[in-house]
């Protein structure tokens, strides 16, 4: 008995350390995202201060005004505050009625109930009491949901790419339903293509079920436009069909395969803005991170739910993405092994 | 390593050849060369005249091809299977019944394919293989795993093609296979032709000659290679 499990074990140590691309993805990878998001994101080893938006003057003197962990950041009108919600700078914001500075902020984000609840500690810590109002903020266009629903749609078209295109292929590798399809007189493009096609088609579907959902409990609707809307969308699919021929161009090994998928959608679901605003992180590299294909659709997504703009407000992010899924879908092309 | 070592032939227009040799000799590499699936390192090779470089769409279309192993698409029936490479040929999707009527998986048509057992599924890529009419044909161990009832259904089927004047390379571990199919035998070792020639001529170069005939290639085998080709 103890043999057999010597040996068993024997066996999958070897089938593990004498594929270096698994080693590669089992244990070089987690240690590289640990060491981005811990050691490259962190605030010197300080506590993060806590980001608040200030709409006028703090009434003199508050006791607000003495914390030293809080970063405030000055706005002016509401058209401000909604942006600077949107985009995350801030999810929680103070303005001021007379004396009594308020609070806003929406209890179901949990981002913005940490700062609440964070400052309101902060403050009772100095005056062993707390004298803030809160006003839940319930208005459409900046509430959790209204950044959560649009950033949910953008990882739908990521997920929904690199799995059905990338894994997809790797699995037809794998089980050589690709040579086959290759041995018959199909043109070559007609593959890719009608990846592309069809996946677009399930990301349509998928969307107009999530914005369906939204619409009806959380009463979303779109503000900027739907022609907008449909050119990002197309432009998502694209970039990340591109994105996902590219993984799938190799590989017919499981774990490689998932290795590689991990490898691009992790940071981005991390990164680009999905459950919670990249602008907690640091300066220089939010300038990398807003230009990521995620971010791109997610903030586009954001901008066109939340705000009355017109196609040209995506002009940017939708060729950014068109340029990118021409580069991807050629280099995808060129590696691609048939066999 | 070199699994197909300085091989040169040629196979003539209507020749039915049969690949034989032990697990390993090459046999397969060698047919999917011909395929123009896996490149040779040297040498030339050429399909009706043609090399694959530059006429890879028109020689498609004239040969048919079982992989010696294949997995279809999930949930995807017999019948799509083969509408869907029916589709590939730019042929019409009634083909797609006639082929299952030839290789007698009418009665699965509406089955999804890994329902199908394996003889089954061998049958779904062996009517893959003849859907566009093929004036070459190229099967890699086509019968394996069939019952002695399927192998012979596809003995028939191949034999109604071979009087349409096709063209037929097969590698089996057959010798009746071997024998029904083909006029012409080649026998590889480690990589090498060992033996090539006509039924006729093989029998008379046995130095051992035996009565029944099943073992008669598997002697002559033995003879030029000193080793034994496995039994059927
Ligand atoms: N993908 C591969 N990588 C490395 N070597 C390979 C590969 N495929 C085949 N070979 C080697 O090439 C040689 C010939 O293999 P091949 O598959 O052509 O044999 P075969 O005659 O078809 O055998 P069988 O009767 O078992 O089907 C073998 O020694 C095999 O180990
Ligand atoms: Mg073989």
């Amino acid at each position: 008995m103890i043999r057999i499990i010597f040996t068993l074990v024997a066996v999958q140590l070897k089938k593990f350390f004498r594929q270096p691309a698994i080693l590669f993805w089992a244990i070089a990878f987690p240690v590289v995202i640990t060491w981005v998001l811990g050691v490259a994101f962190d605030h010197n080893g300080k506590a993060e201060p806590l980001k608040i938006g200030l709409v006028g003057v703090l009434p003199d003197p508050s006791p607000l005004s003495e914390l030293s962990e809080v970063k405030w950041i000055h706005v002016s009108t509401e058209n401000d505050v909604r942006k600077a919600l949107r985009e995350g700078s801030f999810s929680v914001y103070i303005t001021t009625s007379g004396t009594t500075p308020v609070v806003h902020y929406d209890p179901k984000n949990s981002d913005a109930k940490l700062t609440y609840l964070s400052l309101e500690k902060q403050l009772a810590d100095r005056r062993g009491g707390s004298t803030l109002k809160m006003e839940p903020i319930t208005q459409k266009g900046a509430r959790y949901i209204d950044f959560l629903l649009p950033g949910m749609a953008a990882l739908s078209i990521m997920n929904s790419c690199i799995w059905g295109i990338g894994w997809g292929i790797i699995e037809m590798r794998m089980k050589k339903m690709l040579r086959r399809i290759m041995a018959t007189p199909i043109p070559k493009s007609a593959f890719p293509i009608a990846q592309f096609i069809s996946r677009y088609v399930v990301s349509l579907f998928e969307l107009l079920v999530l914005y369906g959902f939204a619409h009806f409990y959380f009463g979303t609707s779109i503000q900027g436009s739907i022609w907008g809307l449909i050119a990002m969308i197309t432009a998502g699919n694209f970039a990340f069909g591109g994105i996902a021929l590219m993984v799938g161009s190799r590989t017919d090994n499981t774990t490689v395969g998932n290795g590689l998928i991990n490898a691009v959608t992790l940071p981005m679901m991390i990164l680009s803005g999905v459950f919670f605003s990249y602008r907690n992180f640091p300066t220089w590299a939010c300038g990398v991170i807003q230009y990521l294909p995620l971010t791109l659709i997610a903030d586009s997504f954001r901008l066109i739910f939340n705000e009355p703009v017109g196609i040209s407000a995506v002009a940017l992010p939708v060729s950014i993405l068109v340029v990118t899924g021409i580069i991807t879908t050629t280099m995808g092309l060129r590696m691609f092994k048939w066999h | 390593m070199t699994a197909v070592d300085s091989v040169s032939i040629t196979i003539n227009t209507g020749e039915a050849v049969g690949l034989l040799g032990p697990n390993g000799a090459g046999k397969t590499t060698f047919l999917e060369m011909i395929e123009g699936i896996t490149p040779a390192t040297s040498g030339t090779l050429r399909v009706f005249g043609k090399e694959w470089k530059g006429h890879e769409t028109e020689l498609r279309g004239k040969i048919g091809l079982c992989f010696q192993e294949t997995q279809f698409m999930d949930r995807l029936t017999v019948l799509e299977t083969l509408r869907l490479f029916a589709s590939f040929y730019r042929l019409p999707s009634t083909r797609a019944d006639d082929v299952i009527g030839l290789v007698n998986l009418t009665e699965k048509k509406h089955t999804y394919v890994e329902q199908l057992s394996g003889g089954q599924r061998q049958r779904v890529a062996i009517a893959i293989a003849v859907l566009n009419e093929p004036q070459l044909l190229m099967l890699d161990e086509p019968t394996t795993g069939l019952d002695p009832r399927a192998r012979e259904d596809i003995w028939t089927l191949i034999h109604s093609l071979k009087k349409s004047g096709l063209t037929l390379i097969l590698t089996t571990h057959y010798m009746e296979e071997a024998e029904s199919l083909c006029d012409r035998i080649i026998m590889m070792n480690r990589g090498k032709i060992v033996t090539d020639g006509t039924l006729a001529e093989l029998h008379a170069k046995n130095p051992a000659p035996t009565i029944v005939r099943q073992s008669t290639l598997n002697d002559l085998f033995a003879a030029l290679t000193g080793q034994d080709l496995g039994k059927s």
